[in-house]
């Protein structure tokens, strides 16, 4: 599997189980906004991506890449994590 | 009221001549490990050095806006602008260019004559926030003319703290070195913490009660201030239980929601080995103070030493410094009166003893009422103190109630300056919270304003209002949107009613619209609604003048009257359908 697909999968798994909802809700274009991920979701989500992949990263992430797609690309294009997410592809 | 000291310089300066040695600030960055330190020496010095700087820019008497994360930087610029004589605006780098537009509001507000940030965000902030002049403390060195303690009056404003962190129509309390010294005075007897030891905040510093509680109260008692960003504690809640065990604090507090966050999100396999027997004063403040988190967080931690006789559910605001009430240090446990809902929305209180009554709902006491600060009741047509069964507007005197509004006569005398005729000559503070008093407590019932508070930050709806009307092009806008909050299980919830233009009302998708409320909502406030109705054009309830019923608009939602935009009902998405399940 592609590590963005890895990447995707682990966040829809981590908003279903946060936000409760059924997983035929959530596709890659959604916002996180649109889900029912507040500020307090926003930084949770950002944390349990850190320990995921072992990096830093801004807790304010998801205010510079609101949907599913766009920040699964920047962790994946970023320099500082593609090794991790590598990584989480061979997991 | 006498002080032994003049201003927080004075005190702050004394610290470091008589505990220098000792730890004033200790901030975990990462919420756990190793803490970055400072003394009360090597505060007093470098605040010192700042504000020598500051002078020599000729800031005295100005305003100087703080752009910082949570970090030792933070308070070393604050007292570094107090120790200079210029006023500080504490507030934080903005998320993102949405955000940087909101500071403006603050720095037009303000008039802000230049911006501390520290060097890691120095390009970023100058980019983003427009100032005349960007300073990086951190950067700050080289001799400057002897520093001297006798410039500064206690009747000098030492900082203004905004009462929203991105509101439109900003207010800055202005806040006096003597209300800092009176505040904290005040506080520290009130909940009986003695001198030194360790306290634990996780509060943001731009929020009053993360600045005076998590900071200036300890440093005020000589203590070590042990601190971590917020978004440190969202993300493991254990971080401040575990700091609060490893550094046997005596004292922390913050809104419920943090209290409920440690319930729900903490593992029992992560609660091993706490000790919180050392937790004196545990503050509940910030929103509404909700008996069943009282409850279940007794419950999840009494194994771990927590004492019921250490919640301290608390009142206060920016306008009274912070402090007006907390707990009360001769209770077993905080005092709950269980009164009528029906009699209450009649603004009168009839106690139940039968707490089995249907009717029956538990408020609990926020704290008992010392003779320092007066606290009356006051009904909301006459303007006269209440009976003691009604339920009236709390007023508040004393002399940590700040001077008023930064910049805003009309206001500040609205809210600062009204009179009571027992009491002639003297100033009191309209807070537009609703309660009552018994057995010597305050007991918050309700609210007069507007504002909603979610997770112990306010928002005003206007500010809610304003976004959502702008995040597409197909809505109506001018004002014909409403946003009010609801109680679900306990807990305040946003709710937008928006009317969609005439003309688009056929063409839209209404998926897409409430998309792009959600977006702008959550981008600029960091809320998610619990419901976003658009409505059919002349649905939003006004005043002949045209301003926003938002209480009427709030009714007609609960009696689920508002005639929704075709396309709107029955739809599925977060929180579309809501409106229907309900």
């Amino acid at each position: 599997m592609s590590s963005s697909r890895v990447l995707q999968e682990w966040v829809v798994n981590w908003l279903v189980k946060y936000l409760n909802v059924s997983e035929n809700l959530i596709d890659d274009d959604c916002a996180f906004s649109d889900l029912g991920v507040d500020s307090v979701g926003a930084v949770t989500l950002v944390g349990d991506i850190e320990d995921y992949l072992d990096c830093e990263l801004e807790p304010t992430l998801l205010w510079n890449y609101p949907t599913i797609k766009e920040l699964v690309a920047y962790l994946e294009t970023s320099s500082k994590s593609s090794k991790l997410v590598l990584k989480a592809s061979i997991r | 009221m006498s002080l032994k000291w003049m201003t927080f310089v004075q005190l702050m300066h004394d610290m470091s001549s008589r505990v220098g040695d000792r730890y004033s600030l200790a901030c975990l960055p990462k919420g756990e490990g190793v803490p970055d330190t400072l003394t009360y020496f090597e505060l007093d010095r470098r605040a010192q050095k700042i504000a020598g700087y500051l002078r020599e820019r000729g800031l005295v008497g100005e305003r100087v806006l703080l752009l910082y994360p949570s970090s030792n930087e933070y308070i070393v610029a604050f007292l570094g602008c107090l120790y200079g004589g210029v006023i500080a605006v504490p507030a934080y780098p903005p998320k993102n260019n949405h955000h940087a537009s909101r500071l403006s509001n603050i720095i037009v507000d303000a008039d802000v004559k230049a911006v501390l940030t520290h060097s890691s965000l120095y390009e970023k902030i100058i980019e983003q926030v427009c100032a005349e002049m960007y300073v990086a403390s951190d950067e700050i060195d080289g001799t400057y003319p002897a520093w001297r303690n006798d410039v500064i009056l206690s009747s000098d404003v030492a900082y203004l703290q905004y009462t929203s962190g991105s509101t439109g129509a900003p207010k800055g309390v202005m806040v006096t070195h003597e209300n800092i010294l009176i505040n904290c005075d005040l506080y520290s007897k009130g909940v009986s913490v003695g001198r030194g030891g360790h306290h634990v905040s996780w509060l943001p510093l731009f929020h009053d009660m993360g600045l005076v509680q998590g900071i200036l109260l300890p440093l005020y008692l000589g203590a070590t201030a042990v601190f971590m960003p917020s978004e440190r504690f969202i993300q493991k809640p254990i971080r401040w239980l575990r700091a609060i065990s490893d550094y046997k604090a005596v004292m922390t507090g913050g809104p419920n929601f943090a209290y409920d966050l440690c319930v729900k999100r903490i593992l029992d396999k992560d609660r091993e080995g706490l000790d919180l027997s050392g937790w004196q004063v545990a503050v509940n403040g910030a929103e509404p103070v909700s008996k069943a988190t009282l409850d279940s967080f007794m419950a999840a931690y009494a194994p771990y030493g927590f004492s019921p006789g250490s919640f301290f559910p608390g009142y206060g605001m920016a306008e009274t410094t912070l402090y007006v009430t907390a707990g009360d240090i001769e209770a077993a446990q905080p005092e709950i009166t269980y009164i009528d809902k029906e009699v209450l929305k009649r603004y009168q209180v009839e106690v139940l003893l039968d707490v089995e009554n249907p009717n029956a709902v538990p408020i609990v006491a926020c704290g008992k009422i010392y003779s320092d600060l007066l606290i009356e009741i006051v009904n909301l047509d006459s303007l006269k103190r209440c009976l003691s069964n009604e339920i009236g507007e709390i007023w508040v005197s004393g002399d940590s109630v700040c001077l008023g509004y930064w910049g805003r006569e009309k206001e500040t005398v609205d809210a600062f300056k009204n009179y009571l005729s027992e009491y002639p000559g003297k100033f009191f503070l309209r807070t537009g919270d609703l309660g009552f008093i018994r057995n010597g407590q305050i007991y918050i019932t309700g609210r007069l304003k507007d504002m909603i508070i979610i997770r112990g930050e306010n928002h005003y709806p206007q500010d809610i209002e304003k976004t959502v009307e702008e995040s597409h092009p197909a809505l109506r806008i001018g004002g014909f949107g409403a946003a009010f909050s609801v109680l679900i299980n306990g807990e305040e919830n946003l709710v937008v009613v928006q009317e969609v233009e005439r003309t688009q009302r056929n063409k839209v998708d209404i998926d897409d619209l409430r998309d792009a409320i959600n977006r702008a909502v959550f981008s600029v406030h960091g809320l998610h609604a619990y419901s976003v109705l658009i409505v059919n054009p002349g649905e939003i309830l006004k005043t002949s003048s045209g301003k926003i019923q938002r209480h009427a608009c709030r009714k007609k939602y609960l009696n689920r009257l508002f005639k929704m935009a075709k396309g709107m009902s029955g739809v599925g998405g977060a929180n579309s359908y809501s409106y229907d399940k309900k």
